[in-house]
C-alpha cells in the first residue's frame, strides 16, 4: 500500500503546525508544551510568599523593598506529552475500499508527525481483533517516525476489531499525559464509547477521527443487491444482507447514517472529546488543514 | 375472428423466452461493501408499507406477458371476417352508354332498350326485397343508384326516364372497366351480388357472375365515314376517305364529297367549290379506302379495298376552306355518316427583314423556317431593299439588322440584331463597341431558357460586340452574356415583345452554325405557337390549345363562345360531335382567322357488330382488405396502453 498523500510538500506544510494540547496535562520533562505547573523556564508565571525551605535565590528583592516581605518569582513549566494513535486495522477500513485505509494511515501519519515535530513521544497502536499492537514502540524524533511510517505502509487491513477490548487492553495508555487519537469508521458493534470513557478516566485528551467513503455516505447502487460485508467470514455470515434498494430504502439509509453520525458527534460533545469526520472523497489536506485547524486541534 | 397470417403466432416463442429470462436472471446483484452496519441500522428506519411488492411483481410479469401476446397477435394479423356474402339480394346493372348504343331506328335505340330492360330488372329485384345498383358506363363510369332499396323504385324510374329523354347516351366510348371497378365497391358489401351488363359488344369470354345482355337487334346496320384526311403531294392535296359498312350485308354506299373554298390563296379569297358523288361498294365489314388524287385513274389499286378517283387538272386543289364528306345511307347510326376536314388554308405569318447590310444568313434561315413550318403557317417574307425605309406595321415578325428604325413597330415581335442605335422605347441604350483583340470569346448561357432549347451557348463565339445598358423597368431577361455584358436579351410582355442581339453575324460564328436555325425555330415555337396541332378530334379527346393573345375561345358552329381559355397551353375536350371554331386576338389587337376543328365519334364505335375477346370481371376473392376488417389498430392501442402500464410498474418498482 503506497500512500500517495504523504508527500514531502505535505510534511513541509505540517512543519508549520502544532498540536494544541490542554495545559492541565502532566507529561514528562523535556517537552515543548507549556503546562500549568511551575517550573524552571524563563517565562514568568506568578509570585508566591516565601516559605521555609524555598531557595532564597528566587526571592524577588524588589518586592521585599516595597512590602518588606519575601516573595518568590514563579515560572511556567514545559513538558513532553505522549501522543497515542489507535488505528483501526479491520477489514472495513481498507479491504474493499483501499483508499479508505490509505486515508486513515495518512491521517495517523499527519498527527504523528505533528507529535514528533513538537518533541512529543508518539505511539502507533494497530488495533486488530481484541488487541492493540505497538510494533514501533515509543517514537521520538523524525527519523524514527519516518521508519515507522514506511513500515505502516506495508500493513494490511483485515479481520474484525473490538475497539473496546483493544483500547482498554492496551498496557500503557498513560495518565493525564497526552493525546489519544482513535481513527476508525466506528461501524462496529463493539462498545467503543466505553473505551473512550476509560481513556477519559485516565485523563487523556481524546480525538475521534471517523473515516468514511463517499459510497458509504451516499450509496449510489439500487435494485436487488446482495451486500457482502468486508468483515464477513463467509456468505452465510449474518453481516451479509440481501436488500431491494429503492428510494424508500435509500431514504432510510440516509436517516440511519444521519442519526449514526449525530450520535457520535453528540457523544463527543458531551464528553468534551474532539471529533472529526473525514470523507475520503475530499483531499486530506483540506480535512487536516481545514477541519483540525477550525476545531482547534491544530494551530 | 380470423388470423390472416397464422405464422405470426411464432412470436409466442417470446413468452417462453420471457419465462426463461425470469428463471435464469440473477435475482440479486452481488456487491462488496466495507460494512453493512449502516444498512442494518437503516432497516429500522424503513417506512412500513403495504406488502404490494409481490402483487406489483405479478402485475409486471403479467403486463410483459400480455405485451408479448399482443405483439404475436399483431404479427398474425387478426381480422374480423365481414359478412360479405349475405342473404340479401343485390343486383348491379351496368348500362353501356357508348356511341354505338345509340344505334337503332326512330326512338327504338339500343340504349333505350337497355334502359327498359334495367327498369324491368329493377322492378323485379326491388319488389323481391333486393337492392338495385345501376352504373352508367359513359366516358367515366358513375353510379346512377347505389344499393337502392325497394322504396326507391320510383326514383329509379325517374332517373332512367331522364336518361331516355335527354342526352343519356354518349358519343364516346364506354368505361366498362371503370364500371366493373365500381361493382367491386358493392361486392365488398355483398360478394354474392349479381352483375348484368347491357351492351352491344359481344364478348367471347364472360367471367362467372356477370350476365351480358345484347341490346342489338337483327336488321341493324351502319355505314360510316371512319376517317378522311388530306396530304400534300406535288403541291396539291390528295384526299383519302375511309369508310365501311357494318351489318353483314353487301351494299353500295353513295359517297358525296364537297370541297369549299378550293384553291383560294388566303382566307379572304372565296375560291371555288367542287362536288364529287360516287357509289362505293362495301362488304364484309371491311374498311374501304377512297383516294382522290391526280393520276388516280392510272394508279393500279394496291388491294380490292382501295379505290382511286382521278382528279383532273381543273379539279385538283392546293388549298381548301373545308371538305365535307358524307354518305347517303338510311342506317342505324347516323352520327358517323358525315365528316368535315379543315385546315386547308394555312394562317399567314408576315415577316419583314430589314438590314443595312442584307446577307444570305438571315434570308437562308427564314426560307428554312418557311419550309419547316409550312404545315402550320404560310410564312410570307418581305425583304426591305438596302436604303429603303422599313415598314413599321402590318407584319407579325420584324427583323432589323444593324440599321435600326427610329421607333419600334407596335404590332409584332421585333428582333434587333447588331443595333447601331437604340430605337425609341426599346428599353436599352447602346454603349461602346467592344473588339476583342485576342480572337473570339464564347458566350455564356444563363439558366435554361426556352429560347436556348437545343442550343449550347458556349459553342457560339463572338469577336466584336456592342455593350448594352438594359433599362430595368422594361423587364429584359438576359439569356446569353459575354464577360458580363448581355449578348442576347428578350422581353416578352403583352404589348412589347423584343429580342435583341448586339453583335453582327459577321463577327460571330453563329451564322454558320445550326444554332442560328435552332434559334429562329425556338423564337417561332415561343412567339408563334400553332393554336392546334390538328383539326380532327374524336369525342372526349384532349384538344391542346396554344395562344398568342389574351384569350382563346372555343365555340360550336359559330355560336357564342362556350369556353374561354386565358392560360396556355390549355386543354379542352368535347363530348358532342360537330364543328367547333377557335378564335383569338393577338396581344397587338389583330384578330386571327378562326380555326375550325371537327369532333367526330370514335371510329371504334362505328362498328356496331364488334366482338371483344374478354370481359374483365371484378375482383371478388383474394383481396383480404375487402373481406376483412383488420384489428391491428385496436391491438396496437392496447399494446401502447400495456407498455405504459409496464413502464409505470417499473417506475414504482424502483421508487
Amino acid at each position: 500500500m503506497k500512500i500517495t498523500q504523504l508527500s514531502d510538500a505535505f510534511f513541509k506544510r505540517l512543519e508549520t503546525m502544532s498540536l494544541n494540547l490542554r495545559s492541565r496535562l502532566d507529561g514528562y520533562f523535556g517537552g515543548k508544551h507549556l503546562v500549568k505547573t511551575y517550573g524552571q523556564t524563563v517565562e514568568f508565571a506568578d509570585f508566591r510568599e516565601y516559605r521555609l525551605g524555598d531557595d532564597i535565590r528566587r526571592i524577588d528583592w524588589n518586592l521585599y523593598s516595597r512590602f518588606e516581605k519575601y516573595f518568590l518569582r514563579l515560572y511556567t513549566d514545559e513538558r513532553q506529552m505522549q501522543v497515542q494513535v489507535f488505528l483501526d486495522m479491520s477489514a472495513s477500513m481498507g479491504r474493499v475500499a483501499p483508499g479508505k485505509g490509505e486515508y486513515a494511515v495518512s491521517a495517523a501519519a499527519a498527527l504523528g508527525f505533528l507529535a514528533v515535530q513538537n518533541m512529543d513521544r508518539l505511539s502507533m497502536y494497530l488495533m486488530r481483533e481484541k488487541s492493540a499492537e505497538d510494533p514501533f514502540g515509543k517514537i521520538v524524533g523524525k527519523n524514527a517516525f519516518f521508519r515507522a511510517i514506511s513500515s505502516l505502509e506495508e500493513c494490511e487491513f483485515d479481520g474484525d476489531t473490538d475497539l473496546y477490548a483493544a483500547i482498554t487492553g492496551c498496557p500503557d495508555t498513560g495518565v493525564n499525559n497526552g493525546l489519544t487519537v482513535i481513527i476508525s469508521d466506528f461501524m462496529t458493534d463493539s462498545d467503543w464509547k466505553k473505551a473512550v470513557d476509560y481513556l477519559l478516566y485516565k485523563k487523556r485528551q481524546i480525538l475521534l477521527m471517523q473515516v468514511m467513503t463517499p459510497d458509504e455516505l451516499d450509496p449510489a447502487y439500487e435494485g436487488r443487491v446482495h451486500l457482502l460485508d468486508a468483515e464477513s467470514l463467509d456468505a452465510a455470515d449474518p453481516r451479509n444482507m440481501k436488500l431491494r434498494i429503492n428510494r424508500n430504502m435509500q431514504r432510510a439509509y440516509a436517516a440511519a447514517l444521519r442519526d449514526f453520525l449525530g450520535d457520535i458527534r453528540s457523544f463527543a460533545a458531551k464528553r468534551d472529546v474532539g471529533y472529526l469526520m473525514l470523507n475520503t472523497g475530499e483531499s486530506i489536506e483540506r480535512a487536516l488543514f481545514g477541519e483540525l485547524l477550525q476545531g482547534g486541534v491544530m494551530s | 375472428m380470423t388470423l390472416l397470417l397464422p405464422l405470426g403466432l411464432i412470436g409466442l416463442l417470446g413468452v417462453a423466452a420471457l419465462i426463461v429470462i425470469y428463471v435464469i436472471r440473477p435475482n440479486y446483484e452481488t456487491r462488496h461493501i466495507s460494512s453493512s452496519y449502516i444498512w442494518k441500522l437503516s432497516l429500522k428506519y424503513r417506512k412500513k408499507r403495504l406488502p404490494t411488492n409481490r402483487l406489483r411483481n405479478i402485475l409486471l410479469f403479467l403486463a410483459q406477458l400480455l405485451i408479448l401476446l399482443l405483439m404475436a397477435a399483431i404479427l398474425a394479423r387478426p381480422a374480423l371476417a365481414l359478412n360479405t356474402s349475405s342473404d340479401r339480394t343485390d343486383v348491379i346493372a351496368i348500362i353501356d352508354s357508348s356511341a354505338s348504343m345509340s344505334a337503332g331506328y326512330n326512338e327504338d335505340t339500343r340504349f333505350r332498350r337497355a334502359l327498359d330492360e334495367v327498369k324491368d330488372l329493377s322492378q323485379k329485384t326491388l319488389r323481391g326485397g333486393g337492392y338495385m345498383t345501376i352504373i352508367l358506363a359513359e366516358e367515366k363510369a358513375r353510379f346512377i343508384e347505389r344499393t337502392a332499396p325497394g322504396a326507391k323504385l320510383l326514383d329509379i324510374y325517374e332517373e332512367l326516364d331522364e336518361l331516355a329523354e335527354g342526352d343519356g347516351c354518349s358519343y364516346g366510348v364506354a368505361d366498362i372497366a371503370g364500371a366493373i371497378s365500381l361493382c367491386e365497391e358493392v361486392l365488398a358489401e355483398n360478394s354474392s351480388a349479381s352483375i348484368c351488363l347491357y351492351t352491344d359488344t359481344e364478348y367471347d369470354y364472360v367471367p362467372e357472375g356477370i350476365t351480358v345482355y345484347q341490346m342489338d337487334e337483327a336488321g341493324e346496320w351502319n355505314a360510316a365515314v371512319l376517317d378522311a384526311y388530306t396530304e400534300m403531294e406535288d403541291g396539291y392535296y390528295r384526299l383519302t376517305v375511309e369508310m365501311a359498312c357494318y351489318g353483314g350485308m353487301d351494299r353500295s354506299i353513295p359517297l358525296h364529297v364537297s370541297i369549299e373554298g378550293k384553291n383560294a390563296h388566303d382566307a379572304t379569297e372565296e375560291g371555288s367549290n367542287a362536288t364529287f358523288d360516287l357509289s362505293v361498294p362495301c362488304n364484309d365489314d371491311r374498311t374501304k379506302k377512297v383516294i382522290f388524287c391526280t393520276g388516280g385513274a392510272d394508279t393500279e389499286a394496291a388491294d380490292e379495298d382501295t379505290m382511286y378517283i382521278d382528279l383532273s387538272n381543273e379539279e385538283r386543289f392546293f388549298s381548301y376552306r373545308s371538305i365535307n364528306v358524307y354518305i347517303d345511307a338510311d342506317d342505324s347510326l347516323p352520327a358517323d355518316n358525315s365528316l368535315q376536314i379543315y385546315g386547308g388554308l394555312k394562317e399567314v405569318l408576315k415577316v419583314e427583314y430589314a438590314s443595312g447590310d442584307p446577307n444570305i444568313f438571315f434570308n437562308g434561315a427564314l426560307l428554312t423556317l418557311k419550309n419547316l413550318y409550312g404545315e402550320n403557317w404560310d410564312i410570307q417574307i418581305t425583304s426591305v431593299k438596302k436604303g429603303e425605309p422599313p415598314k413599321l406595321e402590318g407584319f407579325d415578325f420584324y427583323i432589323f439588322e444593324h440599321t435600326m428604325p427610329e421607333s419600334l413597330p407596335a404590332d409584332g415581335v421585333v428582333f434587333l440584331m447588331d443595333p447601331d442605335i437604340a430605337p425609341v422605347n426599346a428599353g436599352f441604350s447602346v454603349l461602346e463597341d467592344t473588339g476583342l483583340m485576342g480572337g473570339s470569346v464564347s458566350l455564356t448561357g444563363g439558366e435554361s431558357h426556352p429560347l436556348l432549347r437545343n442550343i449550347l451557348a458556349d459553342r457560339i463565339t463572338v469577336s466584336r460586340y456592342k455593350k448594352l445598358a438594359l433599362e430595368p423597368e422594361f423587364g429584359y431577361e438576359v439569356i446569353m452574356t459575354c464577360d458580363g455584358s448581355p449578348l442576347f436579351a428578350a422581353v416578352r410582355e403583352e404589348s412589347r415583345q423584343i429580342l435583341v442581339m448586339p453583335f453582327s453575324v459577321h463577327f460571330s460564328n453563329i451564322s454558320v452554325m445550326p444554332e442560328f436555325i435552332l434559334l429562329f425555330m425556338n423564337i417561332f415555337d415561343e412567339y408563334f405557337p400553332a393554336t392546334v396541332n390538328k383539326t380532327s378530334f374524336e369525342v372526349n379527346e384532349e384538344i391542346l390549345l396554344s395562344g398568342r393573345g389574351e384569350s382563346i375561345s372555343l365555340s360550336r358552329g359559330g355560336n357564342e363562345a362556350d369556353e374561354v381559355f386565358t392560360e396556355y397551353p390549355a386543354t379542352a375536350a368535347r363530348s358532342t360531335p360537330g364543328t367547333y371554331s377557335i378564335r383569338q386576338t393577338t396581344y397587338y389587337g389583330k384578330e386571327l382567322s378562326p380555326i375550325d376543328i371537327f369532333v367526330r365519334i370514335p371510329r371504334y364505335e362505328s362498328n356496331i357488330r364488334r366482338v371483344e375477346a374478354t370481359l374483365e370481371g371484378p375482383v371478388r376473392d383474394g383481396s383480404d382488405a375487402l373481406r376483412y376488417r383488420e384489428l391491428f389498430i385496436y391491438l396496437a392501442a392496447a399494446l401502447v396502453a400495456l407498455l405504459f402500464a409496464e413502464w409505470m410498474l417499473q417506475a414504482r418498482e424502483n421508487r
